[in-house]
């Protein structure tokens, strides 16, 4: 069946609260027409688990953003700001800077950084009255994880709330169809967070001691002349920003699935050995970031359908992780699923996949593993807000009462 | 007994992981073993060695991780006779490269052609497929254990 870029394009109405909410069904009519759509001229949707997990990591699609797309006269997009991170870099550049942060992230490294999560934690914790309730997705989810990032850095903790915010701002343009004002704000947030930032790290750079994390390994090569001062500043920025947001919502939704499900909570708190699958499936549930896109800067097909090179590809993280081919009952949540049916994209995949997923992983395993053991319910005392675009998914507020 | 040295190159630490699988699996076995980042090898050093297993991860396009490059350069201009020396061999890659597993075969292909013997096959973890590397490290080193001189 082939639909006109018209009615390709009306399946996904990213800009529509209720498609935001809940975006699951229509990939799902989508799919039950074409794994493939073309939406616009130059943008197609891929759909099936299988295709994406195929396609998206090819080293032909490119991450950046080629020329064609930017719109002449207007201001440069406001995560050029990333241009000098892993984030806008294919392969060799990727590799070199991949490199300056991998050594931090290793396996054995991962246990040192969750043991210091696991310290934060009780300390929240301890710091609560009985039947208080609390911010589950801030104080319990951004905060231990942020002060984790902290030490690895050795930043100091900064204006957590402001920077949230500063970051949600500045995501805000990467909705497919950012409405007005939208650059300016996201500007602003970007502005934000690097003079922030920046001012941190000029402090580290003039301080009497040379400090001892991430950051100062950045400052030391950069003192060789081994890297560039907008490499370490926009690295920093970078690393900086993603340790709160993003595990905070794996995190958060974990609180949330206790809360609908004591018998999970329960089992989580009976089974340490299933953590990293519950984990795992918790994830596939709940992306953060909830679409990739791809520019291959060759020709290919998928699915028969020929998409020209310097095409924009998005493959709807949601969509894959929810694709019935691979995942029996989709949208349940099921920590027993075989590992050959398990395999989610929420960290992304390829060469680009998300450096710090064993962290996240690491340190949601820890915060659920604590709320388990040292409480037999969490209850919600209010609804959980979120913040969506249709690339992105934030909680606002997580308010939960512990007993 | 015969020291078992298990040497790895790596770039995220998960052949630093495989290694210490290894050296564990030959340690309950009563080996005595010396695990080390190939960064700390001297390449004069491995001559001596009897039993050596390689562990390292391909990176970047087909590449050696960095931790093995200097290494492998240095075998190729020091080119020390390694005839007495036995390996085994474990990578790591993701079959969506077209070089998958190319840095092991790079450094097995020096090894050879300096003289050292391969023991046991070539263990090539595929980080696209659903096992653990954790787990192949396991089975293999079981496997190579049995290839052991007693
Ligand atoms: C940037 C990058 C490039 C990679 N390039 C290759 C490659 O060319 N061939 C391959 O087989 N695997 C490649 N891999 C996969 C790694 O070898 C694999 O993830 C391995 O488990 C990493 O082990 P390590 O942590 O010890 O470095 C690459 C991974 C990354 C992140």
């Amino acid at each position: 069946m082939s639909l006109t870029i018209e009615e390709a394009s009306a399946l996904f109405p990213w800009n529509d609260e209720k498609f935001r909410a809940d975006p699951y069904p229509a990939y799902e009519r989508a799919r039950a027409i074409a794994p493939v759509h073309r939406t616009t001229e130059n943008t197609y949707v891929v759909l099936n688990h299988a295709d994406t997990t195929h396609n998206a990591k090819l080293p032909c699609m490119r991450i950046a953003e080629p020329p064609s797309f930017a719109t002449v006269g207007e201001h440069p997009h406001p995560w050029t700001a990333f241009d000098n991170t892993v984030l806008s870099k294919d392969a060799p550049e990727h590799t070199r800077m991949r490199r300056l942060t991998n050594r931090w992230l290793t396996p054995k490294m991962i246990g040192t950084w969750a043991r210091l999560t696991h310290d934060f934690t009780v300390e929240a914790l301890g710091r609560l009255a009985p039947g208080e309730v609390v911010d589950a997705h801030f104080d319990l989810g951004v905060m231990p994880t942020h002060l984790t990032m902290c030490r690895i850095l050795d930043m100091p903790v900064g204006d957590v709330e402001g920077m949230f915010w500063a970051l949600w701002d500045a995501m805000l343009i990467n909705a497919t169809a950012p409405g007005e004002g939208i650059h300016a704000r996201s500007l602003a947030g970007m502005n934000f967070m690097f003079a922030e930032t920046e001012r941190y790290v000029r402090e580290k750079q003039t301080a009497e001691e040379p400090g001892n994390g991430l950051v100062d390994e950045l400052l030391a090569a950069h003192g060789r002349g081994e890297l560039t001062w907008r490499e370490v500043l926009e690295t920093t920025v970078l690393l900086y920003m993603s340790g709160g947001p993003n595990p905070a919502y794996l995190i958060g939704a974990g609180f949330k699935l206790f809360a609908e499900r004591p018998d999970l909570m329960a089992e989580f708190r009976e089974k340490p050995e299933i953590r990293d699958a519950f984990i795992n499936e918790l994830a596939r549930l709940n992306p953060v970031e909830l679409i990739i896109t791809r520019f291959p800067n060759e020709d290919i097909e998928i699915q028969g359908v020929h998409i020209p090179a310097g095409s924009c590809i998005k493959y709807p993280i949601g969509a894959a992780n929810r694709d019935p081919a691979i995942f029996e009952n989709p949208n349940e949540f099921d920590h027993n699923r075989p590992p050959e049916a398990s395999r989610n994209l929420t960290f992304g995949l390829g060469t680009h996949a998300c450096a710090g997923q064993l962290l996240a992983r690491a340190e949601t395993s820890v915060i659920l593993g604590l709320i388990a053991e040292r409480y037999s319910s969490v209850e919600l005392a209010g609804d959980p807000l979120e913040v969506r675009t249709d690339r992105l998914v934030a909680f606002d507020k997580l308010p939960v009462r512990l007993s | 007994m015969t020291v078992v040295h298990v040497l790895y190159g790596t770039e995220s630490g998960n052949a630093e992981m495989v290694a210490d699988d290894i050296a564990a699996a030959f340690g309950d076995q009563g080996y005595e073993t010396v695990t080390a980042e190939l960064t700390d090898v001297d390449v004069s050093d491995l001559a001596a060695m009897e039993i050596a297993v390689f562990v390292s991860s391909t990176y970047g396009e087909g590449g050696l991780p960095e931790t093995a490059a200097p290494f492998h350069d240095a075998l190729l201009t020091e080119r020390p006779d390694l005839s007495g020396v036995r390996f085994a061999a474990f990578g790591l890659g993701d079959s969506i490269y077209e070089t998958f597993n190319n840095a092991i075969e790079t450094i097995r292909a020096a090894l050879l052609e300096l003289g050292a013997e391969q023991i046991g096959t070539t263990a090539k973890h595929d980080a696209a497929s659903t096992t653990p590397a954790t787990e192949l490290a396991d089975a293999w080193a079981r496997e190579l254990l049995t290839l052991m001189p007693a």
